[in-house]
């Protein structure tokens, strides 16, 4: 068996910025860990030079082979989840292992009105 | 198309492992060592060469040995401050230098460069043409690579327009990269 999960409360994949983001990750790894790290970052996809951020993060020193933890995090103000032509801004969460580098992913949305801003589209009516 | 869902955006042309034509990679490390660990990556630009070296770097350090990378261009054109930790330490047997651009280094430069490299373990660079060091691999193009390349990464997409890989591969002059970033603008509006 060598299986990494991430999830969030009630499977919500989209957040207000401030709002918290509640989860848990498990794993069941053959071999000996030196840590366990869970992440809130974004990066950017499109044409060119690609930029990430890790916002925060929280580490478990010497987990078991196998096990489960929560985490807690708050949503940042800024970048909002977007996507234009040439760019979008990616949330995620990433669980990642220590020495091993295997990873599990989840992407989010961060943005006022919980739904991805869309470039060129027209303003959400209040 | 959202930028995210673009098939020709950089992270996707990244994740391309380069296709080498006629020597596997045996044969290439065999030659290298064979060249007494000096040698060039030859090639046009946007042929795959850096693609490679970031290859080769994998297997190196996969072989137990220390990678120092160094990356010129026409926008960086000097190592700046960047070989000064690797100064202080001194270079070793089991360092292999590669070095992406060398024919950004005029020629007493590149003189340096050979005598600071000296006594690492290894030395490969790329470049536009043969002359500096033997060459190890030639990366070229061909429409054919370019077809290929753009299935792989657009096979699974409604194409917005129809292209010809010939067509466009020689309107980029063999320009491998170019060509599929004129193919990011065509899904990008399309």
């Amino acid at each position: 068996m060598n299986e990494i999960r991430i999830g969030t409360k009630d499977e919500q994949t989209a957040f207000r910025p401030g709002e918290l983001i509640e989860g848990a990750i498990g794993w069941n790894l053959p071999e000996e860990l030196r840590a366990i790290e869970v992440r809130l970052g974004w990066q950017t996809r499109g044409k060119g030079t690609e930029d990430a951020e890790t916002v925060n993060e929280i580490k478990f020193d010497d987990p078991p082979a196998q096990g489960a933890r929560p985490f807690q995090f708050v949503a940042p103000d800024q970048p909002y989840s977007f996507s234009g032509k040439l760019i979008s801004v990616i949330w995620f969460l990433e669980v990642r292992v220590r020495p091993k580098g295997a990873t599990a992913r989840k992407d989010i949305i961060i943005a006022p009105t919980r739904q991805e801003v869309i470039l060129g589209a027209p303003a959400p009516s209040e | 198309m959202k930028a995210r869902n673009n098939p020709f955006a950089t992270w996707r042309l990244e994740q391309l492992q380069y296709r080498l034509d006629g020597p596997d990679w045996n044969e290439l490390l065999g030659r290298f060592d064979r060249l007494g660990r000096r040698a060039a990556l030859v090639g046009v630009h946007g042929s795959g060469k850096t693609t490679l070296l970031d290859e080769f770097a994998a297997r190196f350090r996969q072989q137990g040995m220390h990678v120092c990378s160094f990356r010129l261009t026409q926008d960086e054109p000097d190592f700046g401050k960047t070989l000064d930790g690797v100064k202080s330490s001194g270079l070793g047997r089991n360092d292999i230098v590669l070095l992406d651009g060398a024919e950004q280094l005029n020629r007493s430069r590149w003189q340096k460069f050979l005598q600071f490299t000296g006594s690492a373990g290894g030395v490969l660079i790329t470049m536009h043409r043969a002359g500096r060091l033997p060459t190890l691999y030639e990366c070229r193009t061909n429409p054919r690579l370019l077809a290929s390349l753009m299935e792989e990464l657009a096979g699974g997409f409604e194409w917005p327009a129809a292209r010809n890989a010939a067509e466009l591969f020689h309107k980029h002059r063999g320009n491998v990269r170019e060509a599929l970033r004129e193919l990011y603008d065509v899904f990008a509006e399309g």
